[in-house]
């Protein structure tokens, strides 16, 4: 599902050029739950944009379901982005102004979803992540792990094929944080491929493989057998 | 989708109540200047456009060259003119002539004054007047009859039918039983030739003394009736000009010094320049300042709505990046942001609209033009505001959307989005809000410093209160010694005189040749004898007039004796030289006295060369008494005078106005621009102080950490206000240094149209300068000082 070759990605300013990423390869299969981890500015949420096509790399090739993206435009990134890839950010990021039943609704706004077929996606989603009880409320009226849930909602709803997971439990207590794993587990066992970056080596085991990155570079990779199933969630 | 933006904007709006205010009350201003303006624009393109045909409507002017140069265009031209034109040019389908004449008439017991237009038949195939009852085309060719409007006809018969009843009017040559005719539909308020009571062309003759009538309405030389023509179809205006100049080669005596040329009607309410019309004209050039003062407001209120958008695109900006990761393009982004901008303008408009309803009558008085708030008569108007709302939708949100909609979705997400409040561009245009801001203030301070100075000047007479009464020509003269005598005898009233004019006109024009063939123009005021005494006027040299009128002679102004270049002016000898029939006579006059120069009309007109005649010289009489009271006995003097009115005039209530008042009134135009001004000044001050209150707000919520470290680390109170506020002070310096040379410019220009200015000063734009930075810095401290005095260990928990 996800190639890349010698990826690379430099911030210039007028007089600093900092390398966030310095030519990472990496290959992720349909199914996999990839966790990334590494010290802070190590490159993980640079990696994480360029996977998500909100960002173009410096330099390195990516192909993205078998297709060259590395150079697209805006508007063609914003194409292929729309209900291919779901993001779940550690601080949320929920808009204020919509509830939590509209928040959910968006991405299938922008995907021209026909309004019975939204209505419908967005309760199973709200029901997945067992919030729709608060499907009126908006977001600054909820928990922080709520407020998650209705994220992993949105972040699925259009029913992607890859979900992009930025710290998803940097901002929750560890039970608001288990509950979180184990709904991107169940995702994964529905077939979504995950890629999350983590400080937590706790939210890594849940995945199947995990990446460490230092100064931008892939400096080890291991498999994990049996993944999250070994651990009791709360 | 839509629905979804809309929804959206709407909750933005709610939760930044302080920006939302601020931009809706600001455009919502800006709106209702536009929506007057609109409004005045529509009533003015209105104007004559209820003729059928009207482009085929043209009105014939005078253009005439005076003695000393002077051009003079005036819509009256020779009476013979109009049947002239009608049977030698092909090109003209009929003429009609037209006089207006205030007279008097009673009706039943009631004795009032009233316009009468006097008008040939033709009247009514040249401008379009519904009728109602009767003929009024018939009633137009035949003596006594009167063609009334329809509300004219309510007012004076009530519900009883109209047609058949009497009014007996007085003329010059004796009362006359008059018969309405006919009645026809009131003219619309957009009309350049309003009336009420239609008369024959005919019997105009009455209204002047007998003996001159003839040879007025059959002179070349006067203009003293207005020519109006319908062509024939498929010929205009400029389609008069040869067959006009003909006429004048054939008839006129000075062919070189007059030309008449033919206006279409639709441009007589835009031509000031052209004197006697028979409605009020407007300048086109108070359309356009009127204009520029509703979009520069409206452009200030839109300033506002960009920088504090701009302003607050770090809150937004989080958003933006949500929704890119979402799926939203740039193109869906920068509609829904541009939505945003259309619903707010939306409310504005509502506010807008309900505003200039409200505040129409007050506005309509400033500018003494009529705001009629009929929209469904103008289909235009909804177009104009449709246009309004998308326009401003669009030049106040289409570059907040463009920039926010290109925010780099993953530089905002990791957190690494520079967001600038303080871009080059949102501080271009506070720079330019406060250009016009102090460009206006300044503009409102020269001009009430000229109205003061034309208020206090010395009019070159008495201080004393001076009362003026008009008196009826045909009485004035013979009434005077009568009103006199017995008025001087009362302790509370100084002394009377008579004259023609008074302050407002300067009398009649004349030319006035010395014996060496060196002709002035200059006027004429006939006046009784004691008028210099009674008015205080300085006699600089020889002598005012004999009380028994012994010598014949006049009495000049210095400026007459400069124009002359007479050495020694006393005994001089004074060609008098005027068209009008009735004072021709007046002929070879000697010299008597010089009085200094005196003000006989505003201080926005120079003094002219004048002369002052023994009314006995002239058929025509006094036509005014000015009465001098002693300051303290006012209102005594007035009761007294009343009195003695009613004495010697019993048919007629007094009419009396205060010479200074007067004055006042003269400069009413002056005044109600400065208020405008005035007005605009405040306005254009508030809503860019509304923006300093918006921009504040961001920009100390945005510096927070940066003040709780500069407490940490000592800064004092003030020091912090200072740091915060010098922003500003930079902001309305730089656009003060922009908007001085600009308002040196438009204000020297403006006073340039007065003969007796101010002279303009520094101090006057620095002051405006300093007007605005105090309120920009006022507005601010309410941030400012909270910030100062803010606990510091809260910014930097918040780091």
């Amino acid at each position: 599902m996800i190639q890349t070759e010698n990826l690379q990605k430099a911030y210039r300013t007028d007089e600093v050029e900092t390398i966030a990423l310095a030519g990472v390869d990496l290959s992720i299969d349909h199914g996999e739950f990839v966790s990334v981890m590494g010290p802070s500015g190590c490159g993980k949420s640079t990696l994480l944009n360029l996977l998500g096509l909100l960002d173009t790399p410096t330099d390195g090739t990516y192909q993205f379901d078998g297709e060259d993206v590395t150079g697209l435009s805006e508007r063609n990134r914003a194409r292929r982005r729309k209900g291919a890839i779901g993001f779940v950010f550690q601080s949320f990021n929920l808009i204020d102004e919509l509830t939590v039943y509209e928040n959910v609704e968006l991405p299938l706004l922008y995907l021209n979803t026909p309004s019975g077929e939204r209505h419908d996606l967005v309760e199973q989603a709200l029901d997945r992540v067992q919030i729709a009880h608060r499907r009126d409320h908006f977001p600054q009226q909820l928990s922080g792990g709520q407020q998650q849930r209705v994220a992993v909602a949105r972040a699925v709803v259009a029913r992607p094929r890859l979900i992009l997971a930025d710290e998803p439990t940097g901002n929750l207590d560890s039970t608001n944080g288990a509950q979180i794993m184990d709904l991107l587990a169940e995702l994964h066992e529905a077939g979504t491929t995950i890629v999350m970056v983590t400080h937590s080596p706790a939210d890594a085991e849940y995945s199947n493989r995990t990446i460490h990155l230092f100064d931008g570079k892939v400096v080890s990779e291991h498999f994990i057998e049996q993944a999250y199933a070994a651990i009791p969630s709360n | 989708m839509l629905f979804n933006y809309l929804k959206v904007a709407w909750r933005t709006l709610w939760r930044q109540k302080t920006a939302s205010i601020i931009n809706i009350t600001g455009l919502a201003v800006g709106m209702a200047c536009c929506l007057w303006l609109l409004l005045v624009v529509q009533h003015e393109w209105a104007y004559d456009r209820f003729h059928d045909d009207v482009d085929q409507i043209v009105r014939i002017n005078q253009e005439t060259v005076r003695g000393d140069g002077s051009i003079e265009q005036s819509a009256l031209v020779p009476p013979p003119l109009g049947p002239v034109v009608e049977t030698t040019v092909p090109e003209v389908a009929s003429v009609v002539r037209l006089m207006r004449r205030s007279m008097e008439f009673t009706h039943e017991t009631r004795t009032e004054e009233q316009h009468v237009l006097f008008a040939d038949p033709a009247f009514f195939d040249v401008f379009t007047a519904p009728t109602i009852a009767g003929d009024p085309r018939a009633a137009l060719q035949a003596p006594d009859r009167l063609v009334l409007t329809e509300s004219e006809a309510e007012r004076l018969f009530g519900d009883s039918e109209a047609l058949g009843q009497t009014l007996t009017m007085g003329f010059e040559q004796g009362t006359r039983e008059m018969t309405v005719d006919a009645v026809v539909e009131d003219p619309p308020a957009t009309t350049s030739v309003p009336f009420v009571m239609l008369v024959s062309m005919e019997q105009v003759q009455l209204t002047m003394p007998e003996g001159f009538a003839d040879q007025l309405m059959e002179s070349w030389q006067m203009g003293i009736t207005h020519s109006f023509a319908r062509l024939e179809a498929g010929h205009d205006a400029e389609s008069l000009t040869e067959p006009l100049r003909r006429i004048v080669e054939d008839h006129v005596e000075d062919t070189e010094s007059r030309t008449l040329w033919a206006q279409p009607l639709t441009e007589v309410r835009h031509s000031p320049d052209i004197s006697g019309s028979l409605a009020s004209t407007n300048d086109p050039q108070i359309m356009y300042i009127l204009g520029a003062i509703a979009i520069l407001i409206l452009l200030i209120a839109a300033i506002n709505f960009v920088t504090l958008t701009l302003g607050q695109s770090a809150r937004r900006s989080r958003e933006v990046g949500v929704r890119k990761a979402l799926g939203a393009t740039h193109m869906q982004l920068g509609q829904q942001f541009w939505w945003e901008a259309v619903l707010i303008c939306l409310l504005a408009l509502v506010v807008g609209l309900g505003a200039a309803y409200l505040f129409r009558p007050m506005v309509a008085h400033l500018i003494d033009i009529p705001i009629e708030f009929s929209i469904d008569e103008y289909p235009l108007f909804w177009v104009g505001v449709l246009a309004l709302v998308l326009g401003v939708g669009l030049l106040a949100g289409g570059y907040p959307a463009w920039r926010l909609a290109r925010m780099d979705a993953a530089d905002v997400l990791r957190g690494t989005h520079q967001v600038r409040t303080r871009s080059a561009f949102s501080r271009g245009l506070i720079v330019g809000q406060f250009a016009v801001s102090v460009g206006f203030v300044a503009c409102a301070f020269i001009m009430s410093q000229q109205l003061q100075h034309m208020m206090n000047a010395d009019l070159g007479y008495t201080d004393a209160p001076l009362v003026t009464m008009p008196v009826e020509t045909d009485l004035g003269a013979p009434r005077f010694d009568a009103f006199r005598t017995e008025a001087e005898r009362h302790p509370a009233i100084g002394s009377v005189a008579g004259s023609w004019v008074t302050f407002g006109t300067p009398g009649n024009r004349v030319e006035l040749e010395r014996r060496d063939d060196n002709v002035i123009s200059g006027y004429y005021n006939q006046v009784t004898p004691n008028y210099a005494t009674v008015l205080e006027l300085d006699v600089v040299e020889g002598q005012s007039f004999h009380e028994d009128g012994a010598s014949r002679g006049l009495l000049v102004n210095e400026r007459l004796v400069r124009e002359l270049g007479l050495e020694s002016p006393v005994g001089e000898t004074l060609t008098v030289h005027d068209a009008n029939p009735m004072t021709a006579p007046l002929g070879e006059m000697p010299i008597l006295g010089v009085v200094a120069d005196f003000h006989v009309t505003g201080l926005d007109e120079e003094i002219p060369p004048l002369i002052l005649i023994p009314h006995e010289e002239i058929p025509f009489g006094l036509r005014n008494y000015t009465a001098q009271l002693y300051p303290d006995e006012t209102q005594g003097g007035l009761a007294a005078l009343s009195a003695v009115w009613t004495d010697i005039f019993p048919d007629q209530p007094l009419d009396y106005t205060f010479l200074q008042d007067r004055v006042a009134e003269q400069y009413e135009t002056e005044a109600r621009w400065s208020t405008l001004i005035g007005y605009a000044a405040l306005l254009v001050l508030l809503i860019a102080c509304f923006g300093v209150f918006g921009i504040a707000a961001l920009e100390v919520a945005k510096r927070r950490p940066e003040i709780g470290i500069r407490k940490v680390l000592g800064a004092s109170a003030p020091s912090l206000v200072a740091h915060l506020s010098k922003d500003i002070v930079l902001l309305v310096a730089l656009g003060a240094l922009l908007a001085i040379p600009l308002a040196y410019i438009a204000m020297s220009r403006w006073l340039e149209h007065f003969a007796y200015r101010i002279d303009l000063a520094w101090w006057m734009f620095v002051g405006a300068g300093v007007v605005a930075l105090l309120v920009a810095l006022a507005t601010a401290s309410y941030h400012t000082l909270r910030a100062a005095w803010m606990d510091p260990t809260q910014a930097i928990r918040q780091e």
